[in-house]
């Protein structure tokens, strides 16, 4: 996904990566697994916008009847939907795991993530299908 | 132990912090753009970059009690936790997925070689990160004199 940087393409990734980041902070100070449902949510919505790009055009083409169109979905995806997401914070959290010999604990945590992001990746694309 | 800094506080500090992560992993895309390549290198280097940083500021931390307490929230959670990305991994692997179920996703994502090659990427991810991370950390703690497990972590 790729957008010429202009003004209002710097601008909404800038103001989606800020709500993006509050949004992250929020879940994982409210919720016991906030990083998880983070990361989950944006890989809803990222299947959601990718699915609904793909279906009507795709790369450089300006859709007749697609919700999203390419800056659009660039900006989505670069700023709210990857900054809510995170993968730093998960590699820290699962290292510190391993280095205080929770290791299984460890493993689960990732795959834990990599499970669920498919799946609610994939149920976000079937949802621009239905739509 | 840190000073715990109020949430009104730090949400316009890492909305602030999670602005500049998000531009900065849009300009790596503007220069290194991962159309043309086989493997998604860039978001790879973002995210293992965003990994060892968030190690070694951890560390530091950790080592150094009196670093104020917004320091981590707002370049930990906002800045790094931004600037790397989970979903772009999780959709880049989409479109190789046996089946070919989600093949015309590769209209938005451009990199889908082989399925060996991006559950390599999710591994190579996942490993790569975590190891980046630890390194991060053993880094920043003993960078302060400060041995394994003789300081106090904070959660970032």
């Amino acid at each position: 996904m790729t957008a010429s940087l202009t003004l209002a393409v710097l601008a909404g990734v800038a103001l989606g990566g800020a709500a993006g980041a509050v949004l992250r902070l929020l879940l994982d100070r409210l919720l016991p697994f906030g990083i998880l449902a983070a990361n989950t949510l944006a890989c809803l919505a990222l299947g959601f916008l990718f699915g609904a790009f793909s279906a009507h055009g795709g790369e450089g083409q300006e859709p007749a009847d697609g919700i999203f169109s390419e800056p659009l979905a660039a900006v989505l995806s670069f700023g709210l939907l990857g900054a809510l997401s995170t993968f730093a914070t998960v590699s820290l959290r699962v290292a510190q795991l391993w280095m205080n010999d929770q290791k299984p604990r460890a493993i689960s945590t990732w795959t834990v993530h990599v499970v669920l992001g498919f799946a609610a990746a994939a149920a976000g694309v079937l949802l621009s299908g239905w739509l | 132990m840190q000073q715990a800094v109020s949430l009104a506080r730090l949400i316009p500090l890492v909305a602030l912090a999670g602005a500049a992560g998000a531009l900065l992993r849009l300009l790596m895309a503007e220069f290194f753009p991962e159309q043309g390549m086989k493997f998604p290198w860039t978001t790879l280097a973002v995210n293992v970059v965003g990994s060892a940083a968030l190690g070694l500021l951890v560390g530091v931390v950790s080592a150094r009690p009196r670093v104020p307490g917004w320091v981590l929230p707002v370049l930990g959670t906002g800045l790094l936790g931004s600037f790397t990305t989970f979903s772009s991994v999780i959709l880049a692997v989409m479109p190789s997925a046996p089946g070919g179920f989600f093949e015309e996703l590769s209209a938005a994502t451009y990199v889908s070689p082989g399925v060996v090659e991006m559950f390599s990427y999710l591994m190579i991810s996942i490993i790569g990160c975590t190891a980046a991370a630890a390194g991060g950390l053993t880094v920043g703690r003993s960078a302060f004199g400060c041995g394994d497990h003789t300081c106090e972590e904070s959660r970032a």
